[in-house]
């Protein structure tokens, strides 16, 4: 019982004098007398792992079945030309009808002055950036927005 | 003989949705969390209505678009009123620091001489370390005298609304046979009184204004439930809203100034709780939330 009392006084006088100052971590030395935690150097802090949006257009409507397709930094075409990275052959679709650009971190869709125009979310649209699950059509084609967050080594 | 020019198109922008203070956050980046501001462009006319935090980012934008902005750039600023999230925005509006770049502010004359004051008291030293007077830009604030102007091609119609506190204004923009309706800020609720002769008469000449409008952005800031406790707050419950529109057979409602306690989720569940209820059929109105970053063909 004595014993426990002078651990309880040791702990209050070393919580009373042992408030670390804020830059004390720098350098992943931990100066609190009471701290068994492990340090982490601020370069494992600020050197983040890489965390990326894996982003899919998934295309419904093509005879072939759904087909996925991944977006990356280069403007993606949508129409009913071949050249289109996008190709869709079917119905009331342009040949050059919608873009996906990548712009400032975000995809926007982006219509090309089609002649039906490119809808998101069943509202006709100009220009949008995308969120996750926004449903694009075009025509008789049907386009699913997805993000998936991975996770990789720095 | 030469074929007159097809009329070039009008587009409308988002940039600001939120109602009453922004919000930031990953719960509210589909809807967006800036508070309002939206631009109407046709042919080279950029009308800027409402200066909320979105307004930072179409400066942005604008000026990277417009590399030589300078003289004889105009943009046309039109409030609906001043409270915060209307205004606060315009100190962070790149273009008003431009010299050569022409700043047409307009708003309410109901203030008594006082719109000019309220914009410069906003960037007192006590609020902000720049002063209205140091904006490079040339600033003109103009208080709306006739019931319609023109900007450009765009003609512009405006009433005051009374169900706010403060008062606010909406606008009506005719382009190329297309209306295009701003009536935010306003508590529709109230002018549902059939006993009542004046709010017969106020909701007779709301439902005037926005009759037919191919687009209608209109106040939908609470759901019933919450109305509850947020009378005479100055806002519309979105059933009120959605109700009134089909009865102006309006074609499309952007449904604007979102709660700040609106989450993404919150607003698309509830989406489908409306469309279950207003499901009539052949009834035409499309109705939406309003969402930052969106372009619209009018």
């Amino acid at each position: 019982m004595e014993d426990k009392d002078k651990s309880d006084k040791a702990d209050r006088h070393d919580t009373e004098v042992g408030i670390p100052h804020p830059l004390a971590n720098r350098g992943g030395v931990r100066n609190h007398p009471l701290s068994n935690t492990m340090p982490i150097s601020r370069k494992t802090i600020y050197s983040r792992p890489k965390v990326s949006n894996k982003v899919v257009l998934e295309i419904h409507g093509l005879e072939e079945g759904v087909k996925a397709i991944e977006l990356g930094d280069q403007i993606v075409t949508i129409g009913r030309s071949p050249e289109c990275e996008v190709h869709l052959p079917l119905a009331n679709i342009s040949r050059q009808h919608a873009q996906v650009v990548f712009r400032k971190d975000e995809y926007y869709l982006e219509d090309m002055d089609s002649t039906n125009g490119t809808y998101l979310n069943g509202v006709r649209v100009k220009k949008c950036v995308l969120r996750n699950n926004d449903q694009i059509e075009i025509g008789e084609a049907r386009i699913h927005y997805l993000e998936e967050k991975t996770v990789g080594k720095p | 003989m030469m074929e007159p020019d097809a009329p070039g198109p009008t587009q409308l922008t988002f940039w600001g949705t939120r109602g009453s203070i922004s919000t930031p956050g990953r719960a509210t980046e589909k809807y967006g969390g800036n508070t309002p501001c939206i631009t109407i462009e046709h042919e080279g006319t950029i009308i800027i209505i409402d200066a909320g935090t979105g307004i930072r980012n179409f400066g942005i934008d604008y000026l990277e678009e417009h590399a030589d902005a300078s003289e004889g750039s105009e943009l046309h600023l039109l409030l609906s009123h001043t409270h915060w999230d209307h205004i606060q925005g315009l100190p962070f509006f790149q273009p008003a620091y431009r010299p050569g770049i022409k700043l047409r502010i307009y708003g309410t004359a109901h203030k008594g001489g006082f719109l000019e004051s309220i914009l410069r008291g906003q960037m007192d030293e006590e609020y902000f370390p720049v002063s209205m007077s140091a904006l490079g830009a040339e600033l003109h604030v103009q208080e709306l005298s006739h019931s319609t102007f023109q900007i450009g091609d765009v003609r512009v119609d405006w009433e005051e609304q009374i169900h706010h506190p403060g008062g606010c204004v909406r606008y009506r923009f005719t382009v190329n046979g297309k209306r295009i309706v701003y009536a935010s800020d306003v508590e529709l609720n109230k002018e549902l009184d059939a006993n009542d002769p004046a709010q017969r008469q106020q909701l007779s000449d709301y439902l005037a204004f926005i009759e037919g409008a191919d687009l209608l952005i209109g106040d939908g800031q609470y759901t019933d439930d919450e109305y509850i406790s947020k009378q005479n707050f100055g806002h519309t419950t979105v059933p009120v809203l959605i109700e009134l529109a089909q009865q102006a057979q309006v074609k499309q409602l952007a449904i604007f100034h979102h709660d700040p306690q609106h989450s993404d989720t919150m607003l698309d569940e509830y989406l489908l709780e409306l469309e279950e209820r207003f499901d009539t059929g052949d009834n035409q109105l499309n109705f939406f939330w309003a969402r930052e970053g969106i372009t619209l063909p009018v």
